[in-house]
């Protein structure tokens, strides 16, 4: 069944994403660090990932519970890691919604995001601010 | 770093050339398929006028000049605040690179706070961050 999305018009302040979980295995590591160009040998040496990784799912698997508009892009990311993320770690990921502007110019949009691990330890806050409307009013 | 950082010491220096296949490429593996990003013939009609990279693409690279500073330190914690305050288009050269601001030891743990910029072959600045780590000593 389709997961049905949230158009972002209709979010209030607190209102929460569906919970996500997901976890990381080594091929989609090597594709993350191949394609952003990482060659740090810690990858060979060690089953760590990368912070912004371990982000960049987190929103993806947030972007398939909202419908935002095409044009949308970031304007400041805030990101605090408590703990190190391993390969095959369980991620689950609390996506709230912490900030929201309309202005004559600029709709922004801030989503808070809380990472928790197998443990239940939670391992790191990120909050994202978009511009929905950016390449359309600028 | 080979020795223990200090207020001021450089930060190893990352350089990029943006492709329009880089950013297909990061869009694959993130699942971010904004047309602004991936769709040239609609990122020419925005006022950007052709395709961006993502942010997050760009923040990776901040991150790598953290990885080579600090090794498995910015792996096993960290923190960043980065502004977006231009973009990066398909063609640009970036170095991003900074430096420590503050370093203060407490109990074993020093806390390392860092500036870090991306800049492209204008001088224009795209991102600027601030970032921290704690390296146990």
């Amino acid at each position: 069944m389709a997961v049905q999305r949230t158009d972002f018009s209709t979010l209030d302040i607190g209102f929460q994403f569906p919970v996500s979980a997901y976890s990381i295995g080594e091929d989609w590591r090597s594709a993350y660090i191949q394609a952003v160009g990482d060659n740090s040998e810690l990858y060979n040496q060690t089953n760590l990932l990368p912070h912004i990784s371990v982000l960049a799912l987190a929103m993806a698997e947030m972007s398939k519970n909202i419908s935002l508009p095409e044009g949308a892009i970031l304007v400041s990311q805030t990101l605090e890691f408590y703990r190190p993320v391993h390969l095959n770690d369980s991620i689950t990921a609390i996506a709230t919604v912490t900030e929201k502007l309309k202005s004559r110019r600029l709709d922004l949009l801030a989503i808070g995001l809380r990472l928790f691990n197998q443990n239940n330890e939670e391992i790191a806050f990120a909050e994202t601010r978009f511009i929905l409307n950016y390449s359309q009013r600028i | 770093m080979d020795r223990p950082p200090v207020t001021g010491t450089t930060l190893p220096l990352v350089k990029k050339t943006i492709t329009q296949q880089d950013i297909d490429r990061y869009a694959k593996v993130s699942g971010d398929f904004n047309p602004i990003h991936v769709d040239p013939e609609y990122a020419r009609r925005t006022p950007l006028g052709g395709t961006v990279a993502h942010g997050m693409l760009l923040l990776a690279y901040v991150s790598q000049v953290m990885t080579k500073a600090f090794g498995k330190a910015w792996l096993e914690n960290g923190k960043i605040h980065a502004r977006f305050k231009a973009p990066a288009h398909p063609g640009d050269q970036l170095t991003i690179s900074g430096a420590v601001t503050k370093v203060d030891t407490d109990h074993g743990t020093t806390l390392v706070c860092c500036d870090i910029f991306c800049r492209n072959q204008n001088g224009e600045e795209l991102i600027s961050a601030a970032t921290e780590v704690k390296i146990k000593q």
